[in-house]
């Protein structure tokens, strides 16, 4: 696995497939992350920019070379395991980069030397990116190449995914961006936390696994 | 050694391959042949693990396994030796056979120009490269002289020998662009795979006349002598059953078997 995981960052990095989500969440992080709002704020958008993005670099990860993903799908043990290191891969870097813009809004935001539970907010903020890039990637697998073939309707399937999981009250993510969004937290907000944490969590590895089957399946 | 067993495959309601077995022993070269569209490209992914059988399980040992793919969009931003060097990483194998591949070929690799701005033939040896480089163990190769010249099909013709001869099990779909000399040849037909032992020991012949109603069907073994309507057919003698049953399902007339004493 760490060997497949390797193979996809070289080639993200040569092959430049990561460039254009990387330029468009910096320059939309250094618009949020630097505005008006306290950090708080800024933490919190940072978990709808990680579902966005995540979604996004596992769908520009996929099925982009005919011929190259069956030699490399051969080499490190099969197109689930491939398809698994690059949603791994690209949650690590969506969330190093929902952290990296985060640190942003702490550099400037003196209120956070303040904060009562500074602790607990970092855990909100883990939470919160993990599992809203978790989403994303679940969705943008479950979107693309090998699932469905064209980019178009896997962009336009993720967009409307994307969009439901942000504007769903119900949705583990909505949940937390709003928890992450306090600026100091209740016993029930700390309950929520763990419930839509528990549940957005259970929701990504069932997604998964449905996506692992069906790139299993049509591979 | 890969042995596959009862795999299957389909996409859709397609069924692609059907209670596929097929065993590729260790210093054997067999030729897959087959018609466009007819799942050869789907059997070789499968059994190089490039993909997953929906049913059935295949077993490949613990040595190395070379493919090349029928088709291969390089990816950009890699030389050769950059794309050879991490492939190999992946695989957690050392290639030690590389370099020399890549002087066998007539490849010459700088540290500069990309694989994507190679012309067709130069990436199809870094692909062959690939392949040919490492340990012993199988070669997958699905038209492995797509875009190579005269010369490179050459050498590529002695490396498929020596990795044989070496003790790496061979299985190679090639349309007659090279001299091969395989050990047998298998047929995939409507999804099932029929085997005819090409290995020099004739143990069996089965004669063949065509039905003049079959038309120009074609019969899906390479057959030899006889003329258009009479065919012979020098195989294993373990393969007789598979061949009358196939040539009875066309539509052919079974004249006469020999057996290995001689008897018809």
């Amino acid at each position: 696995m760490i060997r497949a995981v390797r193979w996809t960052f070289v080639r993200a990095f040569r092959s430049h497939i990561w460039i254009t989500p990387t330029i468009v969440f910096a320059l939309v992080a250094l618009i949020a992350y630097t505005g008006a709002s306290p950090y708080y704020r800024s933490g919190a958008l940072g978990g709808a920019l990680a579902l966005v993005f995540g979604a996004w670099l596992t769908i520009a990860s996929a099925g982009t070379h005919p011929g190259q993903e069956a030699i490399t799908a051969a080499a490190v043990g099969g197109p689930a395991r491939l398809r698994l290191a690059e949603a791994f891969s690209a949650m690590l870097l969506v969330v190093a980069y929902a952290f990296g813009g985060h640190l942003l809004s702490l550099a400037r935001d003196p209120l956070f030397a303040h904060r009562a539970e500074p602790t607990l907010h970092l855990i909100a903020l883990s939470t919160l990116y993990i599992v809203a890039s978790g989403v994303g990637i679940a969705i943008g697998l479950l979107t693309s190449r090998p699932v469905l073939q064209s980019r178009v309707m896997a962009f336009s399937l993720s967009a409307v995914a994307v969009v439901l999981c942000l504007a769903l009250p119900v949705s583990p993510v909505q949940v937390l961006i709003s928890v992450a969004s306090e600026d100091s937290y209740q016993t029930s907000d700390i309950e929520r936390l763990a419930t839509a944490g528990i549940i957005g969590l259970g929701l990504i590895a069932a997604s998964m696994i449905v996506a692992l089957k069906a790139v299993q399946k049509r591979s | 050694m890969l042995t596959a067993r009862s795999v299957q495959k389909s996409y859709s309601s397609r069924t692609v391959l059907k209670d596929v077995d097929l065993e590729l022993s260790p210093g054997t070269v067999t030729r897959l042949d087959a018609s466009n569209g007819s799942g050869k490209s789907t059997l070789l992914r499968l059994l190089a693990g490039a993909a997953d059988p929906d049913s059935g399980t295949i077993e490949r040992g613990l040595g190395s396994v070379g493919y090349v793919p029928d088709r291969w969009v390089p990816p950009p931003g890699f030389t050769a030796l950059s794309f050879l060097r991490l492939m190999s990483a992946s695989e957690g194998r050392r290639h030690p056979r590389t370099q020399t591949v890549l002087e066998r070929l007539d490849v010459k690799p700088d540290t500069r120009t990309r694989l994507t701005a190679l012309s067709k033939g130069n990436a199809q040896k870094v692909l062959c490269t690939h392949a040919f480089g490492r340990p012993r163990g199988t070669l997958i190769l699905d038209e492995p002289t797509n875009g190579l010249d005269l010369a490179a099909v050459s050498v590529l013709e002695e490396l498929i020998d020596e990795a044989s001869q070496e003790g790496t099990a061979v299985l190679v779909v090639d349309h007659n662009s090279m001299q091969l000399r395989p050990h047998r040849v298998v047929t995939l037909r409507d999804g099932s795979l029929f085997k005819v032992a090409l290995d020099g020991s004739a143990r069996a012949s089965v004669v063949i006349d065509k039905d003049a109603d079959v038309g120009s069907r074609p019969f899906p073994f390479n057959v030899t002598g006889g003329g258009v309507a009479d065919w012979t057919i020098t195989c294993g003698e373990a393969d007789v059953a598979e061949i009358l049953r196939l040539a009875l399902q066309e539509r052919w007339v079974i004249r006469s078997v020999q057996n290995p004493a001689g008897a018809r």
